[in-house]
C-alpha cells in the first residue's frame, strides 16, 4: 500500500528524486534558506497585498467591537513580523523558527475566526471551518512527521509526503482568504 | 452665512471611475490587490519547495 502511495506521489514529480537526491522536494523552510534573498524581495508583495486587504475587512466589520478590532489590527501586525522571522530560515533557526512559525499560523487561524463576513453566504459559512480544520490536521501532521519520524530526510515516501503536507496546509490556509475575496466579489455584484 | 458644497466629477477623471461610487471603487481596488496577493502567494507556496525539481531557476 505505502509502495503504491510512493509511486504515485514520485509520478507526480517530474523524475524519480531517489536518482537525484540533491534535487529532491524539499519544505518550504528550506527553501527560505537556500534562495533567502528572493524569497525576501518576493514575499513583500503577497504579504503586503493580503495585509491589506486583512485591515480592510477588519475595519469593516460591524459586529467587531472597537477593542477587538484594536487587538485584531494588532494580531495582523505581528502576523507581518513574525512571517518575516519564519522566512529568515538562513540566520534563525531552531525553536525559534518553530515558534514564529506556529505563531504566524494560530494569528490567522484566530483573524480568520474572529472577522466575519461582510456578506453571509451559506456556501462560505459552511466551508470555511471545514478548510480551516483540514488545514490545521495537515499542518499537525507535518510537524508530527518532522518530529517524530527518524531520519526523515533520507526516507524520500515520508519526506516527500511531509512536504505535500506542509504545502497543502499553508495553502488551505490562504484559500480562506481566497473565499473572502470570493464575498467581496459577491459584493460588488449585488 | 451658509457655505454650500456641491459635488462636481473631477475633469481627470477616466470614463471606467467616472460616476462610480467611491465606496464601490474602494471595493474594486481591493478586490483585484487580493486576487493579486492571493496569487502570488500561492505560486510562491507551490512553486518553491519545487525549486530543486525543476531545476536551477535561480
Amino acid at each position: 500500500m505505502l509502495y503504491i502511495l510512493q509511486k504515485k506521489i514520485q509520478a507526480l514529480l517530474p523524475y524519480d528524486s531517489r536518482k537525484h537526491p540533491s534535487k529532491s522536494t524539499t519544505t518550504i523552510s528550506h527553501t527560505f534558506a537556500e534562495h533567502n534573498t528572493v524569497i525576501t524581495i518576493y514575499v513583500v508583495g503577497p504579504m503586503s497585498l493580503l495585509f491589506l486587504f486583512r485591515v480592510n475587512r477588519t475595519l469593516r466589520d460591524d459586529k467587531l467591537s472597537q477593542y477587538a478590532r484594536k487587538m485584531v489590527l494588532i494580531v495582523l501586525l505581528s502576523v507581518q513580523y513574525s512571517t518575516l522571522v519564519v522566512v529568515r530560515y538562513d540566520t534563525i533557526k531552531g525553536f525559534a523558527h518553530y515558534f514564529f512559525t506556529a505563531m504566524t499560523f494560530v494569528s490567522l487561524l484566530l483573524y480568520h475566526g474572529i472577522v466575519s463576513n461582510r456578506g453571509a453566504h451559506w456556501m462560505v459559512d459552511l466551508i470555511k471551518p471545514m478548510v480551516g480544520v483540514a488545514s490545521v490536521l495537515l499542518m499537525c501532521g507535518f510537524g508530527a512527521m518532522i518530529s517524530f519520524v527518524t531520519d526523515i530526510r533520507n526516507r524520500h515516501t515520508y519526506w516527500t509526503m511531509c512536504c505535500y503536507m506542509e504545502i497543502l496546509a499553508l495553502l488551505l490556509l490562504g484559500s480562506l482568504d481566497i473565499l473572502d475575496i470570493y464575498v467581496l466579489g459577491l459584493s460588488i455584484q449585488s | 452665512m451658509t457655505l454650500t458644497i456641491k459635488r462636481h466629477n473631477r475633469p481627470n477623471q477616466n470614463d471606467e471611475t467616472r460616476g462610480m461610487d467611491s465606496n464601490l471603487l474602494e471595493k474594486h481596488c481591493l478586490y483585484y490587490a487580493a486576487i493579486l496577493g492571493a496569487s502570488l502567494w500561492a505560486s510562491w507556496i507551490t512553486w518553491m519547495p519545487f525549486l530543486h525539481v525543476s531545476g536551477p531557476a535561480m
